[in-house]
């Protein structure tokens, strides 16, 4: 079954939007502008796309859930770019971009679709505090977690545990968030691009959830990325070098089951897109994935080893700190460019496989291996 | 973000059927965790059977002593009823490791709060009469 998945589909097209902090646009303009991108990027219209995988949840406590304004549905979707010839849809509803990816690429495998659109479109409501939480009751696991006012970060607590167990310091953590924002210089659509964020900047930034400062956070942000996946015999007419799914796997245990999935191996992978919504996140996938041993990140992503140029370079189009809090999507289309060859300034040289980690342990996560085949 | 908000209480627990006794018995001042009357290990959050051997769970009453695994610092004002800052920790029970609840710490100083520091359940009684179990230091509280 995971040999069966092999190379049989590839990202063939690749769209966006800056990321703007509150924008003029709305979360609908974003998302068709980001849409209309991607499958223009592929060579293809909008008559040809017969598949949508959406992630529409907006996961903040102060979110809205209305079509169009701060979520977006495969109904509006199909409806605002005419997709005349859609015969699968989905949303997942978690919000988590990789289930979208995920699910296409089953699609695909199965002949429910040829051309499959997936998307993430993200809205940070003017006038309102993105992260407030002002519920009176709060049930399910949040009945355990919200009587005691945590908030979004808790994460930060497994920081706290990680600095006391390894003797990892915060100029540690400033190694992945100064990456993040140095890739991200590189990124025209990065909301980070132009900025600095020098390492006295970070240590006296204000305290959120400490020892998680404000850098330690993912950007909300108005934008939207998608990208359009077809079958590999499809792709190959079409005018990019495809970005073939090798191989993919859930994460949420196995951390070595990608690998397993795509035969791909650690040593052949050149580049890895690691979800960063928080910074520590990075840490967790590098141990996860075992570019490193346990304890052992914080001094692994030291000395530039995770910067472009480096070792192993890690999310380089700046991810949710450096672009902006795309819950994914913009880690897979970075991955997906760079091994088109296409991710200019930020090309990763020779590189052959990417891989691409979503999530983390608190989601059960999807991980894919993106190769040039 | 200098407006003035009313205040506002802390969120209030809504009990399922797997959580009920939970909240009953903290309502009652007793700390109940799920326990696996097949193989005797605590499960919790609740579940509605041993997540490692599905064996039927039934309700412990245990000790409320522990030590904290972790904790960490709220200082932004963006949850319901906690002005900042305040300490959120998980505290590991003695009667088993990883078993670990989320608490706030309850009279400790943000300063103070050390992973590996001792603590002893005690129960808050909120505004609505709901009674949530929380941890404060314990010095003594070892083989206590």
């Amino acid at each position: 079954m995971d040999s069966a998945l092999r190379f049989r589909t590839a990202i063939v097209g690749v769209g966006g939007t800056p990321m703007e902090r509150k924008s003029e646009k709305s979360l609908a303009a974003v998302a068709v502008e980001a849409a209309v991108n991607a499958i223009a990027d592929a060579g293809l219209t909008a008559r040809d796309i017969d598949g949508y995988a959406g992630t529409p949840k907006a996961p903040n406590a102060s979110a809205l859930h209305w079509d169009g304004v701060d979520e977006i549905s495969d109904r509006y979707m199909a409806a605002a770019l005419g997709l005349a010839n859609l015969r699968w849809a989905a949303d997942a509803n978690r919000g988590v971009v990789a289930d979208g990816v995920a699910a296409a690429v089953q699609a695909l495998h199965v002949g429910a679709a040829n051309y499959v659109l997936c998307l993430r479109a993200m809205y940070d409501r003017p006038g309102v505090r993105y992260a407030a939480y002002d519920r009176e009751a709060a049930g399910g696991p949040e009945q355990f977690t919200a009587p005691y006012g945590v908030g979004i970060g808790a994460i930060s607590l497994w920081l706290q545990r990680y600095m006391h167990d390894t003797g990892a310091a915060r100029e540690d953590l400033f190694e992945i968030v100064s990456a993040l924002r140095h890739h991200a210089q590189l990124n025209p659509y990065a909301y980070w691009r132009g900025k600095t964020l020098s390492l006295t900047d970070y240590l006296e930034s204000r305290w959120v959830y400490e020892p998680m400062c404000l850098y330690d956070y993912d950007i909300p942000v108005t934008g939207a990325g998608a990208v359009v996946l077809t079958t590999a015999d499809r792709a190959a007419a079409l005018p990019h070098r495809p970005a073939y799914v090798a191989g993919m796997a859930n994460t949420r245990d196995r951390g070595d089951a990608v690998f397993e999935a795509s035969g791909i191996g650690r040593d052949a992978v050149h580049a890895a897109q690691l979800y960063d919504g928080f910074s520590p996140v990075v840490w967790m996938w590098l141990e996860k994935l075992g570019f490193c041993g346990k304890g052992e990140a914080y001094a692994f992503a030291r000395d530039g080893r995770i910067r472009l140029g480096g070792q192993l370079p890690v999310t380089t189009g700046g991810g949710s700190q450096g672009e902006g809090r795309l819950h994914g999507m913009g880690h897979v289309r970075e991955g997906a460019l760079q091994v088109m060859g296409r991710a200019g300034e930020r090309q990763v040289p020779g590189l052959e496989n990417c891989i691409v980690a979503l999530g983390f342990d608190a989601v059960p996560a999807w991980t894919f291996m993106l190769s040039t085949g | 973000m200098t407006e003035q908000r009313p205040p506002a209480t802390p969120p209030a627990p809504v009990p399922d059927a797997e959580t009920q006794p939970y909240w009953d018995a903290a309502a009652r001042r007793e700390l109940r965790i799920p326990r696996c009357a097949a193989c005797a290990r605590l499960v919790f959050p609740p579940r509605p059977v041993c997540p490692l051997c599905l064996g039927p769970l039934e309700w412990a009453e245990v000790s409320g002593r522990g030590a904290v695994y972790s904790y960490a610092v709220m200082r932004e004002s963006y949850m319901r009823g906690f002005p900042p800052p305040y300490l959120i920790a998980q505290v590991e029970l003695d009667e088993q490791p990883g078993i670990r609840i989320t608490t706030n710490l309850v009279d400790c100083d943000p300063a103070d709060a050390r992973i590996g520091m001792r603590v002893a359940v005690v129960f808050e009684e909120r505004d609505g009469g709901v009674v949530v179990p929380q941890f404060r230091p314990d010095e003594e509280g070892r083989d206590g």
